[in-house]
């Protein structure tokens, strides 16, 4: 999936030399595709600029070593309710075998770089071991006491980082993108540790010759958002020898389809409230390792987020631009059939989450960034459907996290609406978010009873052709 | 759709079409399969009335879950099974004191991928069972709990869909020794197809060129042992990992150790040598060229089964002291023979598609874990003593591990006796069919 991510990095350069759309996606038509060992095969719309080179290298990376962080609620730190109580550790170990993904972008004399450090086990465990978090948080009365339970939670899987690229220099730190050290159990997250993680920052060409070692062991200590703590690495990253994947030609030879295309762009802000009810899970066996065992409370998912969107139809160029504002609901006549409409708005931060939970005699609050998040617009027949969830979690689960326990969030959409398609003609739609769901995450049951309202005002409709290039290279070019 | 269900169906498709081919026939197979979404949770809790304190494992609660979502495999026979996949489960236990003080958390990735298929229980009712070689069964891991022995007799009640697919939903319970099981469905297994595979009108395979065929001679020796004894065992001892990283595994000041005892007695043991020779050799002369070394020899190690016994131990600092017995055929045997040594190893290898028999229903590493980075024990039998009366294989472990929470040695040694039964020996011909 990472790599996807970068692809979709480079679709975004290929469109943007191509002058079509800046921001790539699926309804844009605009897809690279990698295909395994040396060949790599690029699909973009639009023509690429001439002179612009694009080259993947691919570093195998073997991995040893542990980040660990011990932990525990520092009252003179200014712990909340609940923080004060919480202390543990938490470690991750990354999978043996990994990759370094790098893509050089050279045009009009510079080169600019993308990096992904992937964690991934390949065709998956046992044919490679994954990378795992592991955690055992204590959550007892801070004046000792009766009551109390212990956490433990392991959380294995793909993982990926995202160097920093600084001009020349690939500035790598850990844990850095996605938590690496989320689980179900409380604890800093991996914002508070900024001060004590490893980090390691190299001319890029440096790494690009591989077959040297980078060593992010370190030792330190935190305190942060109520916790104090030491956070220790052993981890070294062994790159093997660089394998070039080959260069996108920046020439493409063969047109094969023409598509007209019509974008509504939008300015959405997604504002208003999801509590979310949580409680443990009422099976010993399940709550009790999670310590999760008369939990209850809940988690307020408060997004706020304004920015850009493109709504887009997409249709082969024979069909009038009619029936794709059809497809929009900006015109009443016009046939919308085998016309797709659809498009994801995603962003990385914006808003917050608030949890507020108890278990017995002990209450843990905390308020915390919200993280990723992303809404799916889809044409249903003559509806809008529209569906709000963490990034990625419309299709793969991730977390909502706090300092506090608590479960993942689910696997779908945390809020869905709909609304009559023909109101996309009007310039503000207001379209609520009310449908939430019931589910079901390891050690707990949670319910979403979301009011979220989506607030889209129009910027202006676009209407154009584009074309589909194809083109097929291997690492010879 | 992951890439190892896409690889699944390929294969699937890819033999299919093979087979289809090869009978010449002309067929257009349809492959269908489930794409499974819900969850699978199995909880365990030791009950005194089982005894649970024989093993120390009196307040032990855990479960495995697992969650299905997107996924799917195909298959074009009657009656696939259900793939019910998840490579980021996680099993979970903890054990408390009766005064609710906690002496061991354990949560541990697993990769499960258990085949279920669908059958008519008793009253007309549907059920689904654990199919045959089902490829990573659930199990608690390195945590306390049930193994994958003791998982594999589950069945979920099923309702049947129609053509739609399968709900499998509902909860069985059984007994493993000292734990109550129960495993919760919410599983519904919806008919997935894939589209058919195949040709109707295949293509004729194009006559191969004729391979030519010559003779040529092999001398052959063969010696045979049975096993007539057994004694020792070996193992590792182990600890929590050294630094504060034992800490988010709860393993800080854990000791505990494995036992592997086993038993090939009565069963036996070949060895053979061949090579192409120009002449005729007699027996005598094969059988001297095999103790030589001028032979290129190989055993059958890999089909031995003895009953084997591991017992596990863990104490805690917690005042957890958990001792369990687990039995069954011990199947980890290969061999490699270079200079002149035939070498027994004690390894899963590269394929982890057994059960593990180094694990047992206290917290500690698995045999994977152990054998990290080697096997856990070797015994190496010279070729020169091939023939002789009587052979000595001592399994020596050795080395050290580190994973999972827990950092140990592998230790100990168990000595096997073989007695030898047969020896054969002489030159064939063979026929050998090359282009």
């Amino acid at each position: 999936m990472s790599r996807r991510r970068l692809l979709t990095a480079i679709a975004t350069i290929l469109c943007t030399l191509a002058g079509g759309p800046v921001t790539a996606s699926a309804a844009s038509g605009a897809t690279v595709s990698s295909g395994t060992g040396s060949s790599v095969s690029v699909f973009a719309v639009g023509t690429a600029a001439a002179g612009a080179r694009i080259t993947f290298v691919d570093i195998p990376v073997r991995a040893t070593g542990t980040l660990s962080v011990v932990f525990q609620g520092d009252p003179p730190n200014g712990c909340v309710a609940g923080a004060c109580s919480l202390s543990g550790a938490v470690s991750w170990s990354p999978a043996p075998a990994g990759e370094l993904f790098v893509i050089a972008t050279r045009l009009h004399h510079r080169t600019t770089y993308q990096a992904e450090l992937n964690f991934e086990p390949g065709f998956g465990y046992p044919f490679g071991e994954p990378g795992y978090t592991t955690a055992r948080v204590n959550w007892t009365p801070i004046a000792g006491g009766s009551g109390g339970s212990t956490c433990a939670d392991a959380v294995a899987g793909d993982q990926a980082l995202t160097p920093v690229v600084r001009g020349t220099r690939l500035l790598l730190s850990l844990p850095q993108g996605p938590d690496l050290l989320e689980t179900r159990c409380g604890g800093p997250l991996a914002s508070d540790l900024t001060a004590a993680v490893p980090q390691l920052s190299l001319p890029i060409r440096q790494i690009l010759r591989g077959q040297r070692t980078l060593d992010l062991s370190t030792t330190g200590s935190f305190a942060a958002h109520g916790f104090s703590g030491s956070v220790s690495s052993t981890i070294t990253l062994a790159l093997g020898r660089p394998q070039d994947q080959g260069q996108v030609p920046s020439t493409v030879s063969t047109t094969t389809r023409r598509y007209r295309e019509v974008d509504l762009r939008v300015r959405a802000h997604l504002g208003g409230v999801a509590p979310i009810q949580l409680a443990g899970d009422a099976d010993q066996g399940s709550c009790e390792p999670l310590g999760a065992c008369g939990l209850s409370g809940s988690e307020t998912v408060s997004p706020d987020v304004t920015q850009t969107a493109d709504l887009i139809a997409t249709a082969p160029v024979t069909r009038p631009a009619r029936d794709l504002l059809a497809a929009l609901g900006l015109v009443r006549t016009g046939s919308t059939r085998g016309i797709g409409a659809f498009n994801l708005m995603d962003w990385q931060s914006g808003g917050t989450l608030q949890a507020n939970l108890q278990e017995g005699a002990l209450t843990c609050t905390d308020t915390a960034p919200l993280g990723p998040g992303e809404i799916l617009f889809q044409r249903e027949g003559a509806r809008l459907d529209v569906a709000y969830g963490e990034s990625g979690d419309l299709g793969v689960g991730s977390s909502l996290r706090t300092r506090c326990p608590g479960p993942f969030g689910p696997q779908g959409a945390l809020a869905t609406g709909s609304i009559p398609l023909r109101d996309l003609a009007r310039h503000t739609i207001t379209i609520r978010l009310t449908r939430g769901l019931s589910y079901i995450d390891d050690g707990y049951t949670a319910t979403a009873r979301p009011d979220l309202t989506l607030t889209l005002t129009r910027i202006r409709v676009i209407s154009r052709t584009v074309q589909q290039i194809e083109s097929s290279s291997s690492s010879s070019l | 759709m992951k890439i190892r269900a896409l690889a699944v169906l390929v294969v699937a498709g890819c033999a299919a079409v093979l087979a289809a081919c090869a009978l010449g026939k002309t067929t257009r197979q349809k492959v269908t399969g489930y794409a499974p979404t819900g969850t699978l949770t199995f909880t365990w809790q030791a009950e005194a009335a089982l005894g649970c304190a024989t093993e120390g494992l009196c307040g032990t609660v855990g479960s495995l879950s697992m969650n299905f979502a997107n996924y799917s495999t195909g298959s074009s026979g009657r009656n696939p099974p259900i793939d019910l996949q998840d490579d980021d489960a996680v099993a979970r236990s903890v054990q408390t004191t009766p005064s609710g003080q906690t002496q061991e958390a354990c949560a541990d990735p697993e990769s499960v991928d258990l085949n279920v298929v669908v059958r008519r229980a008793a009253a007309g009712h549907l059920e689904a069972v654990v199919a045959s070689g089902s490829p990573l069964l659930p199990s608690a891991g390195t945590c306390a709990g049930p193994t994958e022995q003791d998982l594999e007799p589950l069945t979920i009640p099923v309702r049947s869909l129609g053509r739609r697919g399968y709900e499998l939903t509902g909860a069985d319970s059984f007994v493993a020794g000292p734990f109550e099981v129960t495993v919760t469905s919410h599983v519904d297994a919806a008919t997935a197809s894939f589209g058919a595979i195949g040709t109707s009108r295949p293509v004729p395979p194009r006559p191969a060129p004729a391979a030519k065929r010559r003779h040529e001679l092999e001398e052959d020796a063969t010696v045979v042992y049975r096993v007539q004894s057994a004694s020792g065992s070996l193992g590792a001892s182990f600890a929590g990992i050294a630094g504060t990283a034992c800490q988010s595994y709860g393993t800080c000041d854990d000791q505990g150790a494995v036992n592997l005892t086993f038993s090939p007695t009565g069963q036996e043991l070949s060895f053979t040598g061949t090579r192409i020779v120009k002449r005729r050799v007699g027996a005598a002369a094969a059988l001297r060229d095999l103790k030589d070394g001028r032979l290129t020899v190989s055993d059958d190690s890999f089909g031995l089964r003895p009953p084997a016994s591991v017992t596990g131990t863990l104490m805690a600092p917690g005042g957890l002291a958990c001792q369990d017995t687990q039995t069954g055929d011990f199947t980890w045997f290969q061999s490699s023979v270079t200079r002149g040594l035939d070498v027994i190893s004690l390894d899963p290898g590269p394929s982890p598609f057994v059960g593990d028999p180094l694990r047992t229903r206290c917290p500690g590493p698995t045999g994977l874990d152990i054998a990290r980075s080697g096997a856990i024990a070797h015994a190496s039998i010279a070729v020169g003593q091939l023939g002789s009366q009587t052979l000595s294989a001592t399994f020596s472990a050795a080395g050290s591990f580190a994973g999972d929470g827990y950092a140990g040695q592998r230790e100990g040694s168990i000595v096997v006796t073989l007695a030898r039964v047969s020896q054969t020996g002489g030159t064939r011909k063979l026929t050998i069919y090359a282009r």
